[in-house]
């Protein structure tokens, strides 16, 4: 079966002022769809620039990112970036919500970029707020929700248009045990309910343990999978 | 229209810097119309002259007195079809802040000496029978809220009375409407022998003949003629056409477009480096935002244009507002200065909307060119 993400070869260096450090070495990785991985290791190991290879959000400097097919190490910026609008939706640690707009305003940014009509947007965003249970702090601003609301909100952002893929970079990271079981159950319930593939970043075993495959990364490469592995 | 409320959002992240921001535009926009108005205002003067007239004043300057008999001497000049005496008489209504321009003129002669003044028969047969009548044109009706009828006094600032003041008391008997060059807009008519008989000095004189001459082609040819018939005497004349006469008032004000341009400049000048800075800081408080739309889809075009459109929004909504109380504060200002002028509306509205355009282009391109190149990944691991 052909899997929905497929590194070959990946390598990322920068510059850091004359020397060129080399953040990911030779990786290759692929991911199923319908698969929940959890992206683990220590600080300054690579897990980050790995997420945002496969997000779009940056490009390799050696090697093939294919993601649904598409070699997106290949597309232009601007197809890039119409490529994420439809196919990936992100989750930030810290949320990342426009301050300015109310929660419903900011579901609805992903939809701006569609062809979709006022009332089709504004369908999608009750669906998406109502799958995420905020229906009724729809009209609060990100300074009104807590932690948790803000974080449900921004899963509402990264669904409402219905992507393949759900990139999430430490969703849990700035918020309590309680709060951070009820996000991971969220998109334990995305993956499982609604197909979707989720790949996430984290540090916490914890939160691990809610994926259905753990990779842990080590300076800049693949570590052998533990043999606990979850299901 | 579906991304304004993401504009709209933007512009008011932070409502106290905003408010300042829009406060300021308006203020500049606001001085902008009125200095631009009062501007326009004297270039349309200059538009509406007519060929056929002719103003002569003394060669020394225009407030010199001429004596009236030459008139006559003037009347029966070749090409010559009518002349009269206007004299200046500037003062005010009640208080000094109430100015008012006055002209002296025969009356017998005034509707075919100003046949571009409106004025209704019966009015003008009032103000040949009443020896203190006075024809006030429309705006200083409004202005003061008189109606005809009423008894004013006026005060002159250069006719003094026989019985000791500088007041002379009129009764409106009649209104015009005119067109703003010669300064009969905005101004009032008077019987010339009223004032003659009554001043304390310069009895028989005036400082401003009108004529008028078949042949419009052959009015500078008409001129010359006329002061040849001075030539050498004590009362040496410079006649004018309406047009170079305009032209000449506007000029003793100096050069105003240039003053007005000046003004202008400078004010849009600072108003650019602080609208810019504030743009800039705003755009820079909000690095990580635009790593966020830019990594749900939205394209590096699509920053700048979202930029971009703030500063328009911005620019063009506060330069509409201190337009619009540019324009309804004209007049009040117009009447504080005595002004003669109507405001040129249209090129004026125009040219301000496309200088707020410009001043939008100038404060937005640059933030909008750093959220251009902005790559999503530093966006995103901006720390404010």
């Amino acid at each position: 079966m052909q899997p929905l993400i497929s590194l070959k070869g990946v390598v990322k260096s920068y510059k850091r002022g004359r020397q060129t450090v080399e953040v990911l070495h030779n990786l290759d990785l692929e991911v199923q769809s319908g698969e929940f991985l959890a992206l683990m290791g220590p600080s300054g190991s690579g897990k980050t620039t790995l997420l945002n290879l496969i997000g779009g959000l940056d490009r390799p400097t050696d090697g093939d990112v294919v993601v649904g097919g598409e070699h997106i190490d290949d597309l232009s910026a601007g197809a890039l970036a119409k490529w994420r609008s439809r196919h990936v939706g992100f989750v930030f640690q810290f949320y990342n919500l426009m301050p300015t707009l109310s929660a419903e305003r900011n579901v609805e940014l992903p939809l701006l970029l569609t062809h979709l009509s006022g009332a089709e947007r504004r369908k999608n965003v009750e669906a998406a707020l109502a799958l995420v249970g905020l229906t009724d702090r729809k009209k609060h601003k990100p300074a009104e929700l807590s932690g948790g609301q803000q974080q449900r909100v921004a899963i509402a952002r990264a669904i409402v248009a219905d992507p393949t893929l759900l990139v999430c970079d430490e969703p849990t990271g700035d918020l309590d045990r309680e709060t951070a079981e009820e996000i991971l159950g969220l998109l334990q319930h995305l993956n499982r309910e609604a197909g979707k593939t989720v790949i996430m970043v984290t540090h916490d075993p914890k939160a691990a343990s809610f994926a259905s495959r753990i990779v842990h990364l080590d300076k800049g490469a693949l570590a052998p999978e533990p043999a606990e592995a979850v299901a | 229209m579906k991304y304004l409320p993401l504009i709209w959002a933007g512009i008011w992240r932070r409502p106290v810097r905003t408010a300042l921001t829009l406060l300021s535009i308006v203020n500049a926009f606001l001085l902008y119309g009125l200095l631009q108005g009062f501007a326009s205002g004297l270039t349309q003067g200059q538009a509406e002259v007519h060929a056929d007239a002719l103003i002569i004043q003394s060669r020394i300057s225009g407030n010199e007195m001429l004596p009236t008999s030459l008139v006559a001497r003037f009347k029966s000049a070749s090409g010559v079809t009518d002349a009269t005496p206007f004299v200046t008489f500037v003062g005010y209504y009640r208080r000094p802040d109430q100015f008012v321009r006055a002209w002296g003129a025969y009356p017998s002669e005034t509707p075919q000496a100003m046949p571009a003044m409106e004025i209704a028969p019966a009015a003008i047969q009032a103000f040949r029978n009443e020896r203190d009548g006075i024809l006030v044109s429309t705006e200083v009706m409004t202005r003061f809220g008189w109606k005809i009828g009423d008894h004013i006094p006026l005060t002159s600032v250069l006719w003094a009375n026989k019985n000791g003041s500088r007041s002379w008391d009129f009764t409106i008997v009649g209104t015009y409407s005119a067109p703003s060059s010669l300064g009969l807009r905005n101004s009032l008519v008077f019987d010339y022998d009223y004032l003659d008989q009554s001043r304390t000095q310069n009895q028989g004189m005036t400082n401003v003949m009108l004529v008028r001459v078949a042949d419009p082609l052959k009015a500078g040819q008409v001129a010359q003629s006329l002061d040849a018939l001075t030539r050498n005497s004590p009362y040496e004349t410079k006649t004018e056409t309406e047009g170079q006469y305009t032209r000449d008032t506007v000029q003793q004000l100096g050069n105003v477009g240039f003053l007005v341009g000046s003004i202008v400049g400078a004010v849009f000048f600072t108003l650019l480096i602080s609208v810019g800075g504030v743009m800039a800081e705003a755009s820079r408080e909000r690095t990580k935002e635009i790593g966020v739309l830019k990594a749900i889809g939205f394209s590096d075009g699509g920053a700048l244009a979202l930029v971009l459109a703030e500063a328009a929004v911005v620019c063009l909504f506060a330069a509409l507002v201190g337009l619009l109380i540019a324009e309804w504060l004209f007049p009040i200002a117009r009447n504080l200065v005595g002004f003669n002028a109507a405001i040129q509306q249209g090129p004026v509205f125009v040219a301000g909307l496309a200088l707020a355009t410009a001043l939008a282009l100038a404060s937005g391109l640059p933030p909008a060119l750093r959220a251009l190149r902005l790559p999503v990944i530093e966006a995103l691991a901006d720390h404010p």
